[in-house]
C-alpha cells in the first residue's frame, strides 16, 4: 500500500481486505509503505517476487505524470506490473468559487482574452497541474498557477474566498463542495458525463465527438476532430484510475486465479454494500486495456506541460 | 440558528450518555489507551485498523467509537513526556519542557495531576467554544487565508525565539537551522527535489517524530547515564516522592487566567486549517513564559509550563473539528483517519453534516469530551504506580527509553532510516544541551517551516497577481501587532529591569 494508514487508497484496501481474504482463503496483511508521493510503495510492489504473495494498489495518473515529469524512480504502469483489476476511477472537474463572476466555462474562456486566469494547485508536477495545462492549451486559455496549497481542500478554500479563479480536482474529492453550493462546477474533464449528480446537469464535457473542446475548436475555425481526440486522450490519462496489481512476470496460472478472485470481489454486492462511495470497477482485461490506452496517450500531454513549466520557471 | 444548535447539542448529549450507547466511547477510549502503552502501535494505526471492523455498523456506533479512539489516542504522550522525557506525540513535546524537570525533582504526581486536570478542563473549554461557533464555522475558516496563516506562523516562531531568554542569538541560529532542515525533500511548489542526495528516504523531508525523540529522549538519557545519577527523580524509593494530584489540580485554579488564555490559544489554532496541536502547545507554552513575572523559572520545573500546553492541546480538539466537519480539512493524522471512517459511512463533511446531521456531529463532540475526561481520570488513578517509575534505576530506564525511542521512530512511518535519524539527533541534542543551545526553536522551526514556505509563496504570488486586498483583511493587522509586541516587549522589560537595578 503506497499510502499511510488512513490516507490515500488505504481505506479502499481495507474495504477489499476482508472480502478478498475470504474469496482466496488467504490471510492478507496490509503493509503501508508511504513516501515520495506513492513512489516508494509502487517501487516496492514492482520489485517484489512475482509469486502472487505481493499485491498492491496504484494510481495510474500519478505514475504516468511522474514519468512525464522526468522522474526516473517511477515504475512504468504497463511493463512493471500485472494488472488484476480496477477498483475506482475518478475524473477531474474544473470549479470556481460560488460568488465568482466566472459562472460558466464560456465566461472563463472570454475572460481569458482580457487577463490570465489564476488557478490554485498543490504543486507543479501533480496530475491536476498537468490536467489544467493540457486543457488550457486545448482551449487556448491563459492560466497563471499559484502552487503550494497544502491539499485539495486548502486550494478549494482559496477559490471560495475569491483569492483564485479556478481549481481542478477529482469530482469524488470535491463533489460535496459543489453540492453544498460552495463551489460551482465549470467543466468535466472526461469523455462523457461523470456522474448522475444533479450539480453536473448543465456542465459541459471536454471530450467526446461533440465535446466542449471540439465545439470550441470548430468555432475558432480549427481542426475539431484533432482537438476532440486530444481531449479524449487527456481524459483517458487522468481517468486511469486506481488499479490492483501484482509485480510483472507473474506465472500465468497464478495470474488467472488472482484476476478471477479480484474480479469476483470487485463485482460483488458485498463490496457495494460496504461503502456509499461510487466505485467504478473493472475486471483485469478491461482494466489492462485502459491502462495501456492511458500510457499511450500520456506523451501527447508533454508539449503543453513543457510550455507551462518553462513559463513558471521564467 | 443558536437554538437549533443547542437543540442538536442536547440531542447529541442524550445519545452519548444513554445505555448502551455510552459503552462505545468508553470501550474506544480504553482500547486506545491500552494500545498507547504498546510501543510501535500509534493511536492512528489503531483507528485505521478499526475501519474494516466497523464497516457493517450503523453510523451512530461508529461515531461514538471513533470519538473515543481520537480522545484516548493522545493519553500516554504527556505521561511519558513527564516521566521519561519521551514525547509520545508531537503536542506533548511542549509538556516535557517543565514536566520532566518536575519528575526529576520528585514531583511527578503533581505534574501528571496538573496535566490530567488541565487537559480535561481544556477540552471542555474547547467544546463549549465549538458549540458557540457552529453557526459561524464557515466564516471563521474563510477568515484565515494564506496571508493570515503566514503571519500566524511568523508569530509562532517569534514567540519561541523570544521565550528562550538570554539566548536570543543562539535561538535565532537554531531557528534558522530548523528552517533549513525543513527545506529538505520535495519542493511544495514546483515538485523539485532539494537536498535529497538521490535518496527516496529524504523525499518527504526530515520527520518531526524521529527528530523530537532524538533531541529530547535520547539526548536526555545519554546525559542521565553520563551524570552518574542513580534515578530520574534523584530519589531512591517511592517514599521520598513529594507532590500530589491535588497539588496539580490546585495549580490549575491558582493560575486560572493562564489556563483560560492557553485554552483559547488552543481553540483558535485548532480552527485554523492545517495547523496542528503541536503548534497549539508550543504557542501556549510561549505565552505562559512571556506573560509570567518570573520567566526564568520556566524550563526548570514550573507547573505553569505543564498547565499551559496541556490546556491548549486538549482545547484544540474541539476547534480542530471545525475544519474537518465543515470542509473536510483534517488538522492531524487522527482527524484524517476519522474523516475516512465517516466518509465510508456516507457522512461527508460539509453543509449537510453541519445542518441535517448536526446531532450526529454532537455525538462525536460529546464522545470526545467523555473520552478526554475518562483518560484524565484513569491517568490520575494510575498516578501512584506511574510516579514510582521515576525511582527506577537509570541503568534500567536508559536502555528502556532507547528502545522506546527506536521503536517510536520506526513506528511513525515504518522506515529504519528514521531510527538512525533519531540517534543522530540524539547526538546533536546531547551536544546542544551540554553547550547551552536551545533545542525547542529547532523543533518548532522544522515543524512550521513547510507551512511558512507554502504560505509565503502563495501570499507573495497572490499579491503579485493583485489578488490580495490588505484593507479587507483585519486579522493581518492584528497578527502584525502581536509580532511587533513579541519583538518590542522583551527590550522594554530588559530596560526597565536595568533601570530598577540602577
Amino acid at each position: 500500500m503506497p499510502n499511510a494508514a488512513g490516507g490515500g487508497y488505504d481505506t479502499e484496501s481495507r474495504l477489499l481486505q476482508p472480502l478478498l481474504a475470504r474469496r482466496l482463503g488467504a490471510d492478507i496483511v496490509i503493509d503501508n509503505q508511504a513516501g515520495a508521493g506513492g513512489l516508494v510503495g509502487a517501487r516496492a510492489i514492482a520489485g517484489a517476487r512475482p509469486d502472487g504473495a505481493t499485491l498492491g494498489i496504484l494510481g495510474v495518473p500519478g505514475l504516468l505524470v511522474a514519468s512525464l515529469m522526468g522522474e526516473t524512480h517511477a515504475p512504468d504502469p504497463v511493463t512493471a506490473f500485472t494488472v488484476l483489476g480496477r477498483i475506482a476511477r475518478s475524473w477531474h472537474v474544473w470549479g470556481t468559487g460560488a460568488s465568482s463572476p466566472l459562472s460558466t466555462i464560456d465566461a472563463v474562456v472570454a475572460a481569458s482574452a482580457r487577463r490570465p486566469l489564476i488557478c490554485a494547485i498543490n504543486e507543479a508536477g501533480s496530475a491536476n497541474f498537468v490536467s489544467v495545462t493540457a486543457t488550457a492549451a486545448l482551449l487556448g486559455i491563459d492560466v497563471e498557477f499559484v502552487g503550494g496549497f497544502a491539499g485539495t481542500r486548502s486550494a478549494c478554500l482559496a477559490a471560495m474566498r475569491g483569492d483564485v479563479d479556478l481549481v481542478c480536482f477529482n469530482f469524488e474529492t470535491i463533489g460535496d463542495l459543489f453540492k453544498a453550493g460552495d463551489l460551482r462546477p465549470l467543466l468535466q474533464v472526461s469523455v462523457e458525463r461523470i456522474a448522475k449528480d444533479r450539480v453536473l446537469d448543465d456542465v459541459p464535457v471536454l471530450g467526446g465527438a461533440d465535446g466542449y473542446a471540439a465545439r470550441h475548436a470548430r468555432s475558432r475555425g480549427r481542426d475539431a476532430g484533432a482537438t476532440g481526440e486530444a481531449a479524449d486522450g487527456l481524459a483517458q490519462v487522468m481517468g486511469g484510475g486506481r488499479i490492483l496489481v501484482a509485480p510483472a512476470g507473474l506465472p500465468a496460472a497464478i495470474g488467472r486465479c488472482l484476476a478471477d478472485a479480484v474480479g469476483d470481489v470487485l463485482a460483488s454486492a458485498e463490496l457495494r454494500a460496504s461503502t456509499t462511495r461510487v466505485l467504478d470497477t473493472a475486471p483485469a482485461e478491461a482494466a489492462r486495456a485502459d491502462v495501456l490506452l492511458a500510457a499511450r496517450m500520456a506523451p501527447r500531454l508533454l508539449p503543453a506541460l513543457r510550455a507551462a513549466l518553462a513559463r513558471m520557471r521564467a | 440558528m443558536l437554538e437549533f444548535t443547542l437543540q442538536a447539542a442536547w440531542e447529541g448529549l442524550g445519545l452519548v450518555f444513554s445505555w448502551p450507547n455510552i459503552l462505545y466511547p468508553l470501550a474506544g477510549t480504553l482500547l486506545a489507551m491500552t494500545v498507547a502503552f504498546l510501543p510501535g502501535v500509534s493511536g492512528v494505526t489503531l483507528m485505521a485498523l478499526a475501519i474494516p471492523f466497523t464497516l457493517t455498523w450503523e453510523p451512530l456506533p461508529v461515531v461514538l467509537t471513533f470519538g473515543g479512539l481520537v480522545g484516548g489516542a493522545t493519553f500516554m504522550g504527556s505521561i511519558t513526556a513527564i516521566l521519561f522525557n519521551v514525547p509520545g506525540t508531537g503536542p506533548s513535546a511542549a509538556t516535557l519542557l517543565d514536566g520532566y524537570p518536575l519528575a526529576e525533582q520528585g514531583h511527578a504526581r503533581t505534574a501528571i495531576g496538573c496535566a490530567a486536570f488541565s487537559s480535561a478542563l481544556g477540552s471542555t473549554f474547547g467544546i463549549l467554544v465549538l458549540i458557540a461557533l457552529v453557526p459561524l464555522m464557515t466564516r471563521a475558516i474563510l477568515a484565515f487565508g494564506p496571508p493570515e496563516l503566514l503571519l500566524l506562523l511568523v508569530w509562532g516562531l517569534s514567540t519561541i525565539v523570544v521565550i528562550t531568554r538570554g539566548e536570543v542569538v543562539r535561538a535565532s541560529i537554531a531557528t534558522g537551522l530548523g528552517l533549513l532542515l525543513a527545506l529538505v525533500g520535495h519542493d511544495p511548489l514546483t515538485g523539485e527535489l532539494r537536498f535529497t542526495f538521490g535518496s527516496l528516504f529524504l523525499w518527504d523531508g526530515i520527520g518531526l517524530v524521529p527528530m523530537m525523540l532524538g533531541l529530547f529522549s535520547v539526548a536526555e538519557m545519554v546525559d542521565l547515564s553520563v551524570s552518574g545519577r542513580a534515578t530520574i527523580s534523584k530519589m531512591r524509593g517511592a517514599g521520598a516522592l513529594t507532590g500530589s494530584v491535588v497539588d496539580g489540580a490546585r495549580a490549575v485554579f491558582a493560575n486560572f487566567g493562564l489556563f483560560v488564555r492557553s485554552a483559547l490559544i488552543g481553540t483558535i489554532v485548532g480552527i485554523v486549517p492545517g495547523v496542528g496541536g503541536t503548534v497549539a502547545s508550543f504557542l501556549a507554552y510561549g505565552h505562559a513564559v512571556q506573560t509570567a513575572k518570573d520567566p526564568e523559572r520556566f524550563g526548570r520545573g514550573d507547573i505553569r509550563g505543564v498547565l499551559a500546553p496541556e490546556a491548549a492541546h486538549d482545547a484544540k480538539d474541539g476547534g480542530a473539528l471545525v475544519p474537518v466537519l465543515a470542509f473536510g480539512i483534517p488538522g492531524s493524522d487522527a482527524t484524517a483517519v476519522l474523516m475516512a471512517a465517516l466518509l465510508l459511512h456516507g457522512l461527508a463533511p460539509g453543509r449537510e453534516l453541519m445542518t441535517d446531521k448536526l446531532p450526529l456531529v454532537f455525538v462525536l463532540i460529546w464522545s470526545l469530551f467523555l473520552s478526554n475526561w475518562v483518560t484524565s481520570l484513569v491517568g490520575v488513578m494510575l498516578v501512584g504506580p506511574l510516579a514510582r517509575l521515576t525511582t527506577l534505576r537509570v541503568r534500567v530506564v536508559a536502555p528502556l527509553v532507547f528502545t522506546l525511542a527506536a521503536v517510536g521512530a520506526f513506528a511513525d512511518q515504518q522506515r529504519i532510516g528514521d531510527v538512525v535519524l533519531a540517534f543522530g539527533f540524539g547526538a546533536a541534542g546531547y551536544y546542544m544541551k551540554k553547550h547551552g543551545w536551545p533545542r525547542i526553536p529547532l523543533v518548532v522551526a522544522l515543524l512550521l517551516g513547510a507551512g511558512l514556505e507554502r504560505n509565503l509563496h502563495i501570499t507573495s504570488r497572490l499579491y503579485e497577481l493583485g489578488r490580495i486586498d490588505l484593507t479587507a483583511r483585519p486579522i493581518v493587522f492584528g497578527l502584525v501587532a502581536l509580532i511587533a509586541l513579541n519583538l518590542v516587549v522583551p527590550h522594554v522589560r530588559a530596560r526597565r529591569a536595568r533601570e530598577v537595578r540602577a
